[in-house]
């Protein structure tokens, strides 16, 4: 049966979460940001904002995590794995398009090797989402296929009716049990058809015409073009809930070390420098290019999904103003002009 | 190289660098037990021409320098530019912008002639370097990862991306949203964006990155209602080696 939550029961409702031993994470006002980040009670939670200005990705993949310790001596080496990394937690009021990039990225982290880091963090991490009841307008899911209260990704989605009132639904069998073990703090639905307030994302683009383009137009000016302001900060990589390149090193002295997964970023000059210093990526046209080919071609070719949510994120975080959706939106117009190559 | 002879130098600086490798403490110690420092004089009386790995502090500003860093390098395997003076050229590069006979009256008064100088200039202009610890000062880790990497005979991670980046790691909010001129687009990183994190933007004390988007920097200046010449005044307090690269 459909549930509600009252804005007045948050309280009970992180404290009781808290009581079952999940470590609860809710958006949270930072100066002058909004972060998706660890709560204590129900008080920091903030949900003002359009959306969050880290993505859910860091708690599946963090920006820094150490894979395995070694030691060596003489002929040996010792080899200590981490334990403990996955902490079981419920992710409180994340977005449907961050939730989506979840089971996105499910794909490439089960592909060739089962990354256990990213497998078992889910496995121990709920996600209780909020649909979306503004938007701005960088936001533009509605143009790769998603929703401002769109359920993939979520154990539950909450959606807003009223000010202090949300329709609850449960998504996944996960969602379900972490109702039911909350008795008390759900209260059940008066009859009626509640008034849903969700957002209305602009639709931007046609997304079916991307993608044949991008089949057709490796080289094109438009990359050189539409890149000539990227700095090559790599914050849209940073900022995006999809990029997951990552680099790995060894923090070590002779004998001893740590080896560790770092977030990397494909609008780096180091990114694909080789050791001969030949560069097959040397310019930031071609860098740019691979953004948007990985995730509108590449990613869809492999693993049959877009590697892109619609947050908007890359856009609103960009030192030099460069938009992904005015990207694709300029690529479905030449798209619509056959002939019009060089 | 098996437990080699280190040996630091003074050239035209405050010193400050030394002092940061100084105060790097208990890896320092970690350290000693793998090197012999020779010569070191913030920390030693000590002193000898017999070294393998020459790590050298200033800028070149004056003629008879030529000849002292030319010695230094025909005696050491390993030459190491510790800090912006020795990397870029540094704060010590504000003089170029002026007559050197003038800076002369400016700094030594009546006792001018009795003092030479020449236009101050990174250590690289004058010999070649192996490595290079950037920064005014330069970062403590920096520092170590350096050194490990000439012990280890590895390459050191040395950033070729600018400080926006760890800005970014850092989640800071952007200065130019704040309509303070920072340098951060165009200089390498490797600080961890110390100044832009205390609000002070970046004036490039770690150089330009190899290929600088110079004329986006500029476009994002004017669009924030900056201008060129702030910016390039910010950076020439260490960039007055290479002006020529905003002409």
């Amino acid at each position: 049966m459909e549930k509600r939550l009252y804005k007045k029961d948050f309280g009970s409702f992180i404290t009781s979460l808290q009581g079952l031993g999940y470590k609860t994470v809710a958006p949270k006002k930072d100066n002058n940001l909004i972060m998706l980040d660890e709560i204590q009670g129900a008080d920091e939670i903030s949900l003002d904002h359009v959306i969050t200005n880290n993505s859910i990705k860091e708690f599946f993949f963090p920006k820094t995590e150490k894979v395995l310790s070694y030691r060596m001596e003489k002929n040996k080496v010792e080899i200590e794995e981490p334990e403990g990394f996955a902490v079981k937690a419920v992710i409180f009021g994340s977005r449907p398009c961050d939730a989506f990039s979840l089971p996105v990225m499910d794909k490439v982290f089960n592909w060739d090797c089962s990354d256990k880091f990213w497998v078992q963090r889910r496995e121990a991490i709920t996600i209780v989402t909020i649909a979306c009841d503004k938007c701005d307008s960088y936001c533009f899911c509605t143009s790769v296929g998603l929703a401002p209260d769109a359920k993939q990704g979520s154990d539950v989605l909450l959606t807003k009716i009223s000010d202090d009132e949300y329709v609850v639904e449960t998504v996944t069998e996960k969602g379900e049990n972490l109702i039911k073990g909350l008795e008390g703090v759900f209260s059940d639905s008066p009859s009626g058809v509640p008034d849903r307030q969700v957002a209305t994302v602009e639709k931007k683009f046609a997304i079916d015409k991307v993608k044949p383009w991008l089949d057709e137009n490796f080289v094109h000016k438009v990359w050189t073009e539409f890149s000539l302001k990227c700095i090559g900060c790599g914050a849209c990589t940073f900022v995006c809930p999809t990029c997951h390149c990552f680099d790995i090193v060894d923090e070590c002295t002779m004998t001893k070390g740590d080896r560790v997964k770092n977030w990397d970023g494909c609008q780096f000059k180091m990114f694909t420098m080789h050791t001969s210093g030949h560069n097959p990526r040397s310019t930031q046209g071609e860098r740019w290019r691979q953004r948007i080919m990985h995730k509108f071609k590449y990613y869809v070719e492999k693993f049959d999904s877009i590697l892109c949510v619609g947050c908007g994120r890359c856009s609103r975080v960009c030192p030099a103003d460069m938009n992904i959706s005015e990207m694709l939106e300029i690529i479905a117009t030449e798209a619509s002009q056959p002939g019009n190559k060089d | 190289m098996s437990r080699p002879r280190v040996a630091f130098f003074s050239f035209s600086s405050c010193e400050g660098c030394q002092l940061v490798v100084l105060t790097i403490e208990e890896q320092l110690l970690e350290l000693v037990t793998l090197i012999d420092i020779v010569s070191f004089r913030e920390a030693m009386s000590e002193k000898s021409n017999d070294y393998d790995i020459a790590i050298v502090e200033g800028s070149i500003t004056r003629d008879s320098e030529i000849e002292r860093i030319k010695t230094i390098r025909d005696t050491a395997k390993v030459v190491v530019a510790l800090g912006a003076c020795a990397t870029i050229g540094g704060i010590n590069c504000l003089k170029n912008q002026f007559e050197m006979k003038k800076v002369q009256n400016i700094v030594y008064g009546k006792m001018a002639d009795t003092f030479d100088t020449i236009p101050a200039r990174p250590i690289e202009s004058v010999i070649k370097v192996d490595y290079w610890i950037h920064g005014c000062p330069i970062d403590r880790d920096e520092f170590i990862e350096v050194t490990k990497a000439i012990l280890l005979e590895k390459k050191p991670r040395i950033p070729d991306y600018p400080v926006c980046v760890e800005c970014q790691m850092k989640e800071n909010v952007c200065l130019f949203e704040k309509g303070i001129v920072c340098m951060g687009p165009i200089t390498r990183a490797g600080c961890k964006a110390i100044c832009p994190t205390y609000t002070d933007g970046c004036v490039g004390c770690r150089g330009l990155i190899d290929d600088p988007n110079l004329s986006s920097h500029k476009n994002l200046l004017s669009e924030h209602g900056l201008t060129v010449k702030e910016a390039i005044s910010q950076y020439m307090l260490f960039g007055g080696n290479s002006k020529e690269k905003f002409e």
